[in-house]
C-alpha cells in the first residue's frame, strides 16, 4: 500500500527548496505546494476543494495558512513553496480565518443534516466541528435553488442513472467538475450561473452516466451529490468497512465494502486509494458490481436434474449424485472423458483446488480457464504467451512519455489503465498513440489515433517495424530478415495492407524510437483474435526492433481479476515439462492423458468423446465465441456439473447445479495483472446455501474417494511451492515470422463486428446489478454516423445483425467516435447474445446489418 | 443508675409521646391515592412512552436521521429509512424496544426535527415480549401534546432555509 | 461436656433486612456471631465496563443506576470528573442548582435510610412517614428531569434542562415540611427505649478503625472524625455555603442515627442558602464541541445543527489523561476515576463506591455480637447494593 501522505513531486524536477513550517525546517522539491509539503510532514491542513489527484484550484479557501511577509492569509493548496518561506498553519490568525471561511461556507447551507446521507462522513461537518463555532450570526433567509416541478421539499434532482444532486448543499468546491474533466475526460457535469447563484448541474440535455460517475459522489465533500445506491439506506456509523478487491477488472482495484453485519448485507463500495494501482478512482462496474451478490435471483439451493427437470436438493444429495456419476465416468470410460473449466475471476485457493481436483481426483489434463477465446494455442511456448507473460507496472504508465495502445478498447477493458493513460497525458504531457480497428475512448487525449482495417493488427505492427527500419531507427536488426519475417518489402505496402497512411505509421515509429520511457499496452482485441499468435509474433518483433524492454514496458494485459493467478497456478491443459514436473513432485502424481483446451474439450464433447464436465463460475453458452457450438457441446455431455451464482443458459443444461459463493462472501487472494498478490476480506457470510468454490471442490473430491488436502495449511503450502515456478518467458532474441493471414469476407456481409464489454457491464453477471442495468440495460449496436446514414437508421431504431451462425436484433447507438465500417456490440447480454453472431473459426466476424421496420 | 432512670422516663413518658404521633395520623386524611382509580398527574417533563410528532398538515416529522438511535444508551431504537414517492426521506421502520429502553430521554434531546418525544404514559404492561416493541404506527397516534416544544413546530422546509419564525 | 459446635447460616441474599441482595455468611455459636462474611456480586451489572464502551455523555444514565437512592449525587460526581478531565467550568447558576439538588438527594437518601433502618428494628410507621416525605423530593426530581429515580438531570457542562418554573415553590415546601417532620421522627425514635436498646452500643467502630477501614460519610463521622469532602475538598462551589459537619462520639448505630438527622438539618440550611443565592443565567456552559447547543439554535442555525449532529453521533473527544473526582454522597465519598485516551470513549472508568467500602467493615461490626445486631449493623452502614456490586 502506498503511503497516502507521500509528497508527490512533479516529475523531472530535482531542484529543491527549503522552508520553515510551524518552526520546523524542511526541504522539498521545487514546485511542491505548501499544502502537499505540510501533509508530507504530517501537518494536516483542512481543505474542501483540494484532491491529491487533481490540480489545485483554491476554490474553498479552507486551506488558509499564514506566510510571513505576506499581508493576508494564503491558500496553501495553490501556493508553491519558495526558499526561506516561513509558514504557520495553526496561528490565531489562521484559526480565525478558518472559522470565518466555515461561517461563509455555511451561509446558504440548508439545515439538511438529518436528511442528508453524507451525515457522519461529511467533510463540511467534520471541518465545522473541528474548526468552526457552534453558533451563527446569520439568521436571514437562505438562498434556495429549486427547480419548478420538483415535488419534494428536499430539492433533490436526479442527474444521472445513479446520481442525485442537491444544489443547495453544494459548497462549490468544483471537485466533481474537475475530476470529471481532468481525471475522466468527461464533460457531462458543469458549473452554471455566477456568484451566489453558481450551481453544479448536468450539462443541458445530458445525464451524468460516464463510466466513472460514482467517483463524483465519493469525492463530494458534502451531500450535494449522493448516489441512489446508498441513498436513504443506512447511516454510515452503523456500518463496518471490509477491505476487498474488485473482481471485474484485472488491475485489482482496492475497494472496501460498507457492511452491516447484523443484516449480513453490503450497502456500498468505495475506493481504498492505492496509488500503485487505482489512485482511488473506481469504475462504476467496480463500485456497483457488489449488488450481484445480494441479488434476489441468486441460486438458493443445489439443483439436481430428475426426469429432465431440475429440482431443489440438499448439498449432501447433490454432492453425492455428482461424486457418484463422476467416479463412474472416470472409472469406466477413462480419465480423458472428464473436463473442467474454471473462471479466471476466482481466487487462488479455488483455482488451485480446481486444478488439483481435475488432475489428481479426476486424473484428467482437461483443465482450462480461457473460455471466451477462440483457437487457443496448444502449449504456452508461443509468441502470444511470451508477450502476455511480460512484467507490467501500472504506476509506470504515469511516467511514460510515449504510450501506445494496441488492440485494446481501453476504457471498456481496463478502466484503471485508461485513467492512468489520461493522467499521463494530462499531468505529464505524455504522447498517446492508439492502434485499433475502431476508434476508442482515449482518442481525445491521443496524439494520433490509427484505425486500421479489422483483422490486420499484426500487419499494422509490422508496418511500424518496417517504417522504423527504413528510417534507420532499428539498429541491430537485419533489414532483409525483417522483410522476410513480416512478409512485406516496404512499410508503405504494409501500411496499405492494413489501411493506414504511411506518414501515421512513421509518426508512431518515430515516437517509440525517440521516447525515453515507453509503455505499450496490448489488450483484448489481440487476445480475442483468432490470430493471437501472429499478433504476438509481431509484438515480439516490435520489442526487438525498438528495444522496448530496455526503456519501458510492453505487455498484453490480462483481462480478468485473477487471470494471472490462473496461469501461475497451472490451469492450462499443457503445462510443459518443467511446470508439470513441479506439480508431479508436489502431488506425487500427474495425469498422463492428452491435454485438451476449451476448444478441444467442447469439440470432443460435441463428438461425444467427452462425457462429463465441471464448470466453476463459467457460462460457456454466453461467453464462448460461438454460442450454438458451445450449447450443442454441453447438451451432448452425459453429465454436467455447473457451479454458479445464478441460473444461466449453461446451468439450465446441467445435471447438477451447485450455488457458488461470490467473491464478497469469503476470503480470497488474487493476482492482479502486474502479478501483485492482494487479499480480499469477506464482506458478508455466504447467502442462502452458497459455498465457496474451493469448499465445493474439496467436498466433491472427498466424496469421490480422493481427498485433496489434509487441511488449509497443506493447501497453502502446496500453493506456495507452485507459485515459485516462474512462468515468465523472456522476449525472443531474434525476429519471429509473422505468418500472413488470408482475409475472409462474405460478399453480402460487409460490416465487421467488434464485440466487447460495455463500460457498465462486465461479464455475464453484472446484469444482476440493478444500478449497472440503470446505466446500460441492453445490448446495442454502435455505428458510425456515416454507416447509420447509409442504413437510414438513427438513435432509437433497431437493427438486425445477421451472420452465418445467427442473428440478433438490437437498438442503434450512433457514435461520433466510430468512423469506419465496423459495428460495436457489447457482449454478455442475455436478451441479445452477440456471441451467437460469432464463429470460432473466423478471424473477423462480418455481419449484415439491416433496419428493422416496425 | 441514671441510665435506668433515663430508661424509665423514656418508657413512661417519651414512648407514649411517640404513640401520640401515630395516633394523630389516624385522624388525618391519608396521603396515599387509590392508584388504578385515582392517578397522580405527571409533571410536564415526565419521561414516559414515546410518541412521534406530526406536522400540522399531518405529515410525519421524523425523517429517520438516526440520531435518536445513535444517542440511545440502551440501543433500543431500530430504524430503516426509505424514499417516498416524491423523493423525501422518511422512516420505513421505526421501532423502540420498550424492554430495553431506559427512558433517559436522550432520543428526545437528540432529535433534530423534534419528532420523537416521551409522553406522559407509564402504563404499559403486556403478557408477551413482542408487544413491547413499539412500532411507528403505535407511536404516531394522537397524544396529549406537551406544551414546551410545540411552539417550535413549523414546516420543515421553512425552517431549513431559515424563514424566521413568528414568535 | 459436649463440645461446643458452631453453626453456619446464610443471611440473604433474599432477606428483607439486607437491603437488596446482600448475602452474609454467618458462623454462629448459639446467638453469638463468630464470623460474618459479606458476599456480594448478586447485583453485578458491569456498570464500569458498560461505561467504558459508551460515549462520555451516553455513560451518564449508568451512574443513576448505581446508588439509585441518590441519583443526583452520582450524576454530579461523574459530571464533575468529566468536566475536570475536559477542564471546563460551568456557570454559577449550575453550581448552585447542583448543590441544591445534591443536598435534596442527601435528604432523600437519608429518609430512605431512616425508614428502612427503623423498620428493620421494628418501627413500621417510621417507614411510611419517611417515604411520605421523600415523595416531595422525588417530585422535585420528576419536575426537573422527568424521572422520579433515574434522573440523568445533571449533565456534563450543566443541566439537562433549566430548573422548572415551580422549582422554588417545591423546594420551599421541602424546607417548610421537613423540619416539622424531623421533630416527629425524633419524638418517635430518639427517646424510644426499644430503639435505644437496639442501637446504642451496637455496631461500634472506633475512629482509628474507621480510618483504617477507609470508611467515609456518616460511618466515619459517627466515630468522631470530622471529615467531610464538602469542607475538606470543596467542589461545585460548596465553599460558599455555611454549614456544620455533623459528627458523633461513640461510633455506634445510635450516634449515626442522630448524625444523619443532623445532616438533614444541615442540608436544609444549604438548600435555603442556595435557593436564596441562586443567580440567574444559563443552565449549561457554552463549550462548543462538548455541550450540546440549545435546541432552538439547532432548529434554525446550521452551525448548531452540525455541532449537535456530531456531538450526538460521535461525542466529544476527551484529552489523554486521568482524573479522580470525589464528592460527598449521602453514603460517603463517591469517587470517579476516569482515564481518557483521546477518543470519545473513556479508556477506564473506575468508581469508588462508598457503600462497597463501608460494607467491608461489617465483620468488624458484628463479630462477637448477637445475631440480632447483624440487622442493625447492616442497616446503620447504609448500603445500596446497586452501588456495592455496580
Amino acid at each position: 500500500m502506498a503511503d497516502s501522505t507521500k509528497i508527490e513531486t512533479p516529475a523531472r524536477t530535482v531542484e529543491t527548496v527549503t522552508f520553515t513550517i510551524n518552526g520546523r525546517t524542511a526541504t522539498v522539491a521545487k514546485g511542491t505546494t505548501v499544502l502537499q509539503a505540510a501533509h508530507g510532514l504530517g501537518i494536516t491542513i483542512p481543505s474542501f476543494c483540494w484532491h491529491p489527484k487533481l490540480k489545485p484550484v483554491g476554490a474553498c479557501r479552507m486551506c488558509y495558512v499564514e506566510i510571513e511577509k505576506m499581508p493576508k492569509l494564503q491558500v496553501s493548496c495553490a501556493t508553491e513553496v519558495t526558499n526561506g518561506m516561513v509558514v504557520f498553519t495553526e496561528s490565531d490568525k489562521v484559526k480565525q480565518g478558518r472559522r470565518a471561511i466555515i461561517e461563509f461556507t455555511l451561509l446558504n447551507h440548508p439545515l439538511d443534516c438529518p436528511t442528508c446521507d453524507k451525515g457522519g462522513e461529511c467533510d463540511l461537518q467534520n471541518l465545522t466541528f473541528a474548526h468552526g463555532y457552534d453558533d451563527s450570526r446569520f439568521a436571514f433567509q437562505k438562498l434556495r435553488k429549486i427547480e419548478a416541478g420538483v415535488p419534494s421539499t428536499f430539492d433533490d434532482i436526479k442527474i444521472g442513472p445513479e446520481i442525485v444532486l442537491n444544489r443547495n448543499r453544494c459548497i462549490l468546491c468544483y471537485k466533481c467538475v474537475r475530476a470529471n474533466k481532468e481525471a475522466f475526460g468527461e464533460y457531462d457535469l458543469g458549473a452554471f450561473e455566477r456568484g451566489n447563484h453558481t450551481e453544479i448541474n448536468a450539462a443541458p440535455g445530458q445525464q451524468v452516466d460516464n463510466p466513472f460517475s460514482g467517483n463524483l459522489v465519493e469525492i463530494c465533500p458534502v451531500g450535494a451529490l449522493t448516489n441512489t445506491d446508498w441513498r436513504y439506506k443506512i447511516r454510515v456509523w452503523l456500518t463496518d468497512q471490509k477491505a476487498s478487491i474488485c473482481p471485474f477488472t484485472s488491475s485489482g482495484t482496492n475497494i472496501q465494502f460498507y457492511v452491516e453485519r447484523h443484516k449480513n448485507r453490503i450497502f456500498r463500495t468505495t475506493g481504498r486509494r492505492n496509488d500503485a494501482i487505482d489512485d482511488g478512482w473506481l469504475s462504476d462496474v467496480t463500485r456497483y458490481g457488489y449488488q450481484i451478490i445480494q441479488s434476489p435471483d441468486r441460486l438458493k439451493t443445489p439443483l439436481i436434474k430428475k426426469n429432465g427437470k431440475q429440482v431443489p436438493a440438499t448439498w449432501d444429495e447433490a454432492l453425492a449424485v455428482a461424486a457418484a456419476r463422476l467416479t463412474e465416468i472416470r472409472d469406466k470410460k477413462g480419465c480423458v472423458c472428464v473436463g473442467g473449466l474454471a473462471s479466471p475471476s476466482l481466487d487462488n485457493a479455488s483455482l488451485y483446488t480446481f486444478n488439483k481436483f481435475m488432475r489428481v481426483a479426476m486424473e484428467s489434463n482437461n483443465v482450462d480457464y480461457r473460455t471466451e477465446y477462440r483457437r487457443l494455442p496448444s502449449s504456452l511456448d508461443n509468441p502470444y504467451d511470451i508477450a502476455a507473460s511480460q512484467a507490467f507496472t501500472i504506476a509506470d504508465i504515469d511516467e511514460s512519455d510515449v504510450i501506445v495502445v494496441i488492440g485494446s478498447d481501453l476504457v471498456r477493458e481496463h478502466p484503471n489503465e485508461y485513467l492512468r493513460v489520461r493522467k499521463a497525458e494530462q499531468f505529464n504531457r505524455s504522447k498517446v498513440f492508439l492502434l485499433n480497428p475502431l476508434s476508442t475512448k482515449p482518442s481525445d487525449v491521443a496524439a494520433l489515433e490509427l484505425v486500421h482495417k479489422p483483422g490486420a493488427e499484426e500487419i499494422a505492427i509490422s508496418a511500424i517495424c518496417l517504417a522504423a527500419m527504413e528510417s534507420g531507427w532499428a539498429s541491430g536488426v537485419n533489414a532483409d530478415d525483417l522483410k522476410s519475417k513480416t512478409g512485406f518489402k516496404k512499410a508503405a505496402d504494409a501500411a496499405g495492407a492494413c489501411g493506414l497512411d504511411l506518414i501515421e505509421i512513421q509518426a508512431v515509429a518515430r515516437a517509440i524510437a525517440e521516447g525515453k520511457k515507453i509503455t505499450i499496452i496490448a489488450g483484448e482485441l489481440v487476445t480475442r483474435s483468432r490470430e493471437r499468435e501472429a499478433i504476438g509474433a509481431a509484438l515480439c518483433n516490435l520489442n526487438r526492433v525498438f528495444g522496448v524492454d530496455g526503456k519501458g514496458q510492453m505487455a498484453i494485459l490480462a483481462r480478468h481479476a485473477n487471470s494471472v493467478g490462473a496461469a501461475r497456478l497451472g490451469l492450462t491443459p499443457d503445462l510443459g515439462a518443467g511446470f508439470a514436473g513441479a506439480l508431479k513432485s508436489i502431488w506425487g502424481q500427474y495425469p498422463e492423458t492428452p491435454p485438451q483446451n476449451t476448444d478441444a474439450m467442447l469439440a470432443a464433447a460435441r463428438k461425444e468423446e467427452l462425457d462429463a464436465m465441471i464448470l466453476v463460475g463459467v457460462n460457456p453458452v454466453m461467453i464462448y465465441p460461438d454460442r450454438e457450438f458451445a450449447r450443442e457441446a454441453l447438451d451432448k455431455l452425459d453429465f454436467l456439473i455447473a457451479c454458479d451464482l445464478f441460473e444461466t443458459e449453461t446451468t439450465q443444461l446441467a445435471d447438477v447445479v451447485l450455488p457458488l459463493a461470490g467473491w464478497a462472501e469469503y476470503r480470497g487472494e488474487y493476482f492482479n495483472l502486474e502479478g501483485r498478490l492482494q487479499s480480499a476480506e469477506p464482506g458478508i457470510a455466504p447467502l442462502n446455501e452458497a459455498r465457496p468454490a474451493h469448499q465445493i471442490l474439496e467436498s466433491l473430491a472427498e466424496q469421490c474417494g480422493s481427498p485433496l488436502f489434509a487441511g488449509m495449511d497443506q493447501r497453502n503450502a502446496e500453493m506456495e511451492k507452485i507459485l515459485k515456478v516462474d512462468i515468465r518467458r523472456p522476449w525472443p532474441t531474434g525476429l519471429i515470422e509473422v505468418k500472413p493471414q488470408p482475409q475472409e469476407t462474405a460478399p453480402e456481409r460487409t460490416v465487421a463486428l467488434i464485440m466487447g464489454d460495455d463500460p457498465h457491464h462486465s461479464g455475464y453477471l453484472t446484469e444482476k446489478a440493478p444500478s449497472l442495468v440503470g446505466f446500460c440495460g441492453e445490448a446495442y449496436a454502435e455505428l458510425s454516423p456515416e454507416l447509420a446514414a447509409k442504413l437510414k437508421v438513427g438513435a432509437g431504431d433497431s437493427v438486425r445483425l445477421e451472420a452465418a451462425t445467427g442473428k440478433i436484433i438490437v437498438p442503434v447507438r450512433v457514435s461520433e467516435h466510430i468512423d469506419n465500417d465496423v459495428v460495436f456490440v457489447p457482449r454478455n447480454f442475455m436478451a441479445a447474445p452477440v456471441n451467437s453472431l460469432v464463429s470460432r473459426k473466423q478471424r473477423v466476424d462480418w455481419v449484415k446489418i439491416s433496419k428493422v421496420s416496425d | 443508675m441514671t441510665e435506668i432512670l433515663k430508661a424509665f422516663v423514656n418508657v413512661i413518658i417519651k414512648m407514649p409521646q411517640g404513640f401520640g404521633v401515630t395516633l394523630k395520623y389516624l385522624f388525618r386524611k391519608p396521603v396515599t391515592v387509590q392508584y388504578p382509580k385515582q392517578k397522580i398527574p405527571m409533571t410536564p417533563r415526565y419521561r414516559g412512552r414515546h410518541y412521534l410528532e406530526r406536522y400540522d398538515d399531518g405529515t410525519e416529522r421524523c425523517v429517520c436521521c438516526g440520531l435518536c438511535a445513535a444517542a440511545c444508551p440502551a440501543d433500543a431504537i431500530y430504524m430503516e429509512p426509505e424514499e417516498t414517492a416524491n423523493g423525501e426521506r422518511k422512516a420505513k421502520v421505526y421501532e423502540i424496544n420498550l424492554l430495553r429502553c431506559i427512558f433517559c430521554g436522550f432520543c428526545e434531546e437528540a432529535c433534530p426535527e423534534e419528532a420523537v418525544f416521551l409522553g406522559q404514559d407509564y402504563e404499559f404492561s403486556a403478557d408477551n415480549r413482542n408487544s413491547f416493541i413499539w412500532t411507528k404506527d403505535q407511536m404516531l397516534v394522537k397524544h396529549p401534546r406537551k406544551e414546551n416544544p410545540l411552539k417550535r413546530i413549523i414546516r420543515r422546509v421553512r425552517r431549513v432555509y431559515g424563514v424566521p419564525t413568528a414568535k | 461436656m459436649a463440645e461446643s459446635k458452631t453453626l453456619n447460616i446464610n443471611m440473604g441474599p433474599q432477606h428483607p433486612s439486607t437491603h437488596g441482595v446482600l448475602r452474609v455468611e454467618l458462623e454462629v455459636d448459639g446467638e453469638t456471631i463468630v464470623r460474618a462474611k459479606p458476599i456480594i456480586g448478586y447485583l453485578h451489572t458491569g456498570i464500569e465496563k458498560t461505561m467504558e464502551s459508551k460515549l462520555y455523555y451516553k455513560a451518564l444514565p449508568c451512574t443513576d443506576r448505581m446508588d439509585y437512592l441518590a441519583p443526583m449525587s452520582n450524576n454530579l460526581g461523574y459530571c464533575l470528573a468529566v468536566e475536570k478531565l475536559l477542564d471546563i467550568d460551568v456557570p454559577e447558576k449550575v453550581k448552585y442548582a447542583r448543590v441544591c439538588l445534591a443536598e435534596l438527594t442527601r435528604i432523600g437518601s437519608h429518609l430512605v435510610w431512616l425508614g428502612t433502618h427503623a423498620l428493620d428494628l421494628g418501627a413500621m410507621s417510621m417507614l411510611l412517614y419517611a417515604f411520605r416525605e421523600r415523595e416531595l423530593i422525588i417530585d422535585i426530581y420528576e419536575a426537573c428531569g422527568g424521572q422520579r429515580m433515574m434522573t440523568s438531570y445533571i449533565r456534563i457542562g450543566g443541566l439537562a434542562h433549566d430548573l422548572p418554573p415551580d422549582f422554588n415553590a417545591r423546594v420551599q415546601k421541602v424546607l417548610k415540611v421537613i423540619p416539622q417532620r424531623l421533630q416527629e421522627y425524633e419524638t418517635l425514635l430518639t427517646r424510644n427505649q426499644i430503639f435505644i436498646n437496639r442501637t446504642k452500643g451496637v455496631a461500634v467502630i472506633s475512629a482509628e478503625d474507621a480510618i483504617n477501614w477507609s470508611l467515609s460519610g456518616p460511618m466515619l463521622r459517627g466515630s468522631g472524625v470530622k471529615h467531610d469532602l464538602r469542607k475538606a475538598n470543596p467542589y461545585s462551589g460548596y465553599e460558599k455555603f455555611d454549614f456544620d459537619i455533623a459528627f458523633g462520639t461513640n461510633g455506634d448505630a445510635y450516634d449515626r442515627y442522630l448524625l444523619r438527622l443532623e445532616e438533614i438539618r444541615q442540608s436544609l440550611r444549604i438548600i435555603k442558602q442556595s435557593l436564596d443565592g441562586m443567580p440567574s443565567g444559563p443552565y449549561r456552559a457554552h463549550v462548543p464541541g462538548v455541550v450540546l447547543p440549545p435546541k432552538e439554535d439547532v432548529l434554525h442555525k446550521m452551525e448548531s445543527m452540525i455541532f449537535h449532529f456530531k456531538l450526538v453521533t460521535e461525542g466529544f473527544k476527551a484529552p489523554v489523561g486521568s482524573v479522580y473526582q470525589a464528592i460527598e454522597s449521602p453514603k460517603g465519598e463517591i469517587g470517579f476515576y476516569i482515564t481518557g485516551d483521546g477518543t470519545p470513549i473513556p479508556r477506564r472508568v473506575r468508581v469508588r463506591p462508598p457503600s462497597f467500602i463501608n460494607l467491608a467493615c461489617l465483620p468488624a461490626l458484628c463479630e462477637g455480637r448477637l445475631l440480632s445486631d447483624v440487622v442493625c449493623s447492616i442497616g446503620s452502614i447504609d448500603i445500596v447494593l446497586g452501588e456495592v456490586d455496580r
